[in-house]
């Protein structure tokens, strides 16, 4: 992964590879808010020629290292005005490393209404014009691709949403079946890569082989432990595997913290028809697969194929973010109608999680009532196909709450919320206010606290402030981020201190380095900072890093909380 | 506490045996809830979590330490199973570990339970978490089994036989 291949649209757009120089030992998304960093003014317009997309696939992604295949995808997010590294599975991460490439910079703008596709392969980069691509959703395009340039190539593609510049359009990979299912979905990313004229990228890796480490006896035997971690962990051994992230819906509707009708109740009655474990139950029933790995390497397997009523592969088991969201947000319990609006998000391109805040949003707006799953497939239609409405709604969750007149926008920086309650849950919000990224889940999910030692150890028997917490949580997360693992890898970490070592291992083996836990804390931190200094340039101040006041307001049942973090503490979480 | 006699079924209630209904159906009850009569305790009227759900999924001490993760009582996360005791109409959640950072919080005991102290169970007073004696009528826990321990202990939970609600019969 030497390579850095930079795209220069323009009037004749070209390309050039060229040594990673400044960039080298960086993976992930330490690279992707790196290069925009240094390289995109903050105060440039998200769809404006100053903008980049950056692709970057993790330190590890194309070894033979375990689960360490997931990509990033960084830009100026016209969603949130801020810095964005956007995370997906599927193939793109192994095979782009494997062609060598640290990393595929997008930059400039192209003629008006010229549209591209990229082919990497062994031995040359094309860009050709691909207008026989145009107004096509993500199925359509690889449908195509795929007669062109092979089975076994692993694709990148952006439907209508992201060809009409969208703010909630996302990026597609596909998996391992070459299905456009695996997406860069926050933030807008979509939208960017349309911005520099590109609908596709093709990587074709044949003749390439795995990367190799520099120590490999030392890399064998930390993939081993590492994988045996993985594979002990109760978390990541059975309830993933068995039951996918949607696993999580029971136990958050009993916490209250089930965001339901739009935020307005943390509690679906609903819930066990959309659980987890009723689906599982379901896809297997219908000839699918409850276990089902994004990529090739995957030892957790969280993922599935959902069939329709008749048998047939309608989309992949969708996550537990897409089924809250377009399921109880908007007071729908019926599964198959969640994997239908799952299935147009794929297609059309879109974030599952801001097209459900959204759709709620218009529900309560009075567009539909809840529960009324038609409704929301006539909605996600007409974001497809560009109406007025479509459009507005394919803006997001804020913007359409102004255009309908509604105070109650679920948003963090401009970005809608996933599927935990913040009042209930805290600290939840603490992370969702504070995060570089917009109210993001992921942002503080690695929960590797005591072992990293970030920040200092973390006693089970004292009460700590939420602040310093959240904190440690973000520095560590956004340290597995730039690896290419696989986030889901936190939890057997922060129970298993062998299989973190393996971790470290693992890279030091590979790189000949001989990494600390204190490295990687350092790594996390940096990586925080640089997206701090980026949002603060692009104008950001310590009142963006608040949640919507109504949560302070309105009192969420069954609990009847509000959430009562004070903003001083909020302010801390970045002070080291 | 009145004793339940087996085949007595209290008003209100279905006794629901395993034999007769489809697998789908029992793993949408589960979820949903199945009630559970108290047992006799050495100790009159104290039931501990603990207790309980070594009971109810036939487990040893070790084997309850190493699968049940998550536990919430009432909404609350129950941190100390062991003194945690129940009451009559007590809504008893059990399951393994969950993954994501909330999962993660909700863990009992968890090392970031700070992070949702707002729904700590270790917050209710004691009070709060009373006794069972002094009411003759059937003393029911609502059981409802997730994730891992719903997979791995439905015959254990319906061995003995469970009740639904009649309300909750017509709502599957
Ligand atoms: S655990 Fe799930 S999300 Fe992570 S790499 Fe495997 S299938 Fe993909």
């Amino acid at each position: 992964m030497n390579k850095l291949l930079r795209v220069k649209m323009g009037k004749t757009p070209s390309w050039s590879v060229e040594e990673m120089d400044a960039y080298a030992g960086m993976g992930g998304r330490n690279l992707t808010s790196k290069i925009i960093a240094t390289e995109v003014p903050a105060d440039c317009h998200a769809l404006g020629p100053e903008n980049k997309l950056v692709i970057a696939p993790g330190l590890l992604s194309g070894s033979a290292a375990a689960i360490s295949g997931r990509l990033s995808v960084g830009c100026k997010s016209p969603l949130t005005g801020g810095i964005k590294e956007s995370n997906a599975g599927g193939q793109a991460a192994q095979t782009m490393a494997r062609l060598g490439y640290g990393a595929i910079v997008l930059e400039g703008e192209p003629e008006a209404g010229d549209l591209f596709k990229l082919v990497i392969t062994k031995d040359e980069v094309k860009l050709e014009k691909a207008d026989d691509l145009k107004g096509l959703g993500n199925y359509a395009v690889i449908d195509k691709l795929r007669v062109l340039h092979g089975e076994k190539a692993a694709y990148m593609s952006i439907g209508q949403a992201g060809e009409m510049k969208m703010a909630s359009a996302s990026i597609a990979c596909t998996d391992m079946e070459l299905h456009p299912t695996r997406h860069c979905g926050r933030g807008g990313v979509g939208a960017v890569m349309a911005a520099k004229g590109l609908k596709a990228i093709v990587f074709d890796d044949e003749g390439c082989g795995m990367r190799q480490p520099v120590d490999p006896e030392a890399f064998k035997a930390a993939n081993k432990v590492f994988t045996k971690g993985l594979q002990n962990h109760s978390v990541t051994g059975q309830a993933l595997p068995a039951y996918g992230t949607n696993v999580l819906a029971n136990i958050i509707n009993e916490a209250g913290g089930y965001p339901t009708n739009n935020f307005t109740t943390g509690q679906f009655p609903g819930v066990g028809r959309i659980s987890g474990e009723t689906q599982a139950e379901l896809e297997e029933k219908r000839g699918g697969k409850a276990t089902h790995g994004c990529h090739r390497g995957c030892v957790i397997q969280c993922s599935g194929i959902y069939n329709d009523k008749d048998g047939k592969y309608l989309t992949k088991q969708p996550e537990y973010e897409t089924i809250w969201a377009h399921g109880a947000n908007c007071g729908i319990n019926d599964l198959d109608t969640i994997a239908r609006l799952d299935r147009m998000d794929d297609d059309f391109g879109l974030d599952t999680i801001e097209m459900g805040a959204t759709i709620a949003v218009a529900m309560e707006a009075g567009l539909a009532k809840f529960g009324d799953g038609e409704a929301a497939i006539r909605m996600v239609q007409e974001v497809g196909d560009g109406t007025p409405l479509g459009r507005i709604l394919g803006a997001g969750c804020a913007v359409t709450a102004k255009a309908l007149g509604i105070e109650k926008a679920p948003v963090v920086k401009g970005q809608a919320m996933p599927a935990y309650d913040p009042r209930p849950i805290q600290g939840i919000g603490v992370t969702y206010a504070t995060s570089t990224q917009g109210a993001d889940h992921t942002a503080g999910y690695a929960i590797a606290t005591n072992i990293l030692k970030v920040g200092g150890f973390v006693d089970p028997l004292k009460p700590q402030g939420q602040a310093e917490l959240s904190r440690n949580l973000q520095i560590a997360t956004a340290a597995i981020d730039s690896t290419g693992m696989c986030l889901f890898i936190a939890f057997a970490v922060l129970d298993q201190p062998e299989t973190f070592q393996a971790l470290i291992d693992l890279i030091n083996a590979f790189y000949g380095l001989s990494l600390t836990a204190d490295d990687v804390t350092a790594l996390g931190k940096s990586v925080l900072t640089i997206e701090r200094d980026f949002n603060k340039k692009a104008g950001f101040t310590k009142e963006d890093d608040r949640l919507p006041r109504y949560f302070r307001r309105e009192k969420l049942a069954p609990h009847n909380v509000v959430f009562t973090v004070p903003d001083e503490e909020l302010d801390e979480v970045f002070n080291w | 506490m009145q004793k339940h006699e087996p085949g007595a079924v209290p008003p209100g209630f279905i006794l629901l045996e395993s034999k007769s209904t489809d697998r789908t159906e029992l793993l949408f009850m589960l979820q949903q809830g199945v009630y559970i009569p108290l047992p006799e305790t050495p100790v009159p009227g104290r039931v501990s979590v603990t207790s309980f759900l070594l009971r109810v999924l036939n487990l040893d001490d070790e084997t309850f330490r190493d699968e049940i993760k998550t536990m919430m009582l009432n909404n609350m996360v129950v941190d100390n199973p062991d003194r945690t005791d129940l009451k009559r109409n007590d809504v008893l959640i059990v399951s393994g570990a969950m993954p994501g950072l909330v999962g993660a919080m909700l863990r009992s005991d968890s090392p970031i339970k700070v992070l949702r102290s707002t729904i700590s169970g270790e917050n209710l007073k004691e009070s709060e978490n009373s006794s069972l004696v002094g009411d003759e009528s059937p003393a029911f826990i609502r059981l409802k089994a997730f994730n891992t321990v719903l997979r791995n202990h439905m015959d254990d939970i319906l061995r003995y036989g469970v009740y639904i609600g009649i309300d909750d019969e017509q709502t599957t």
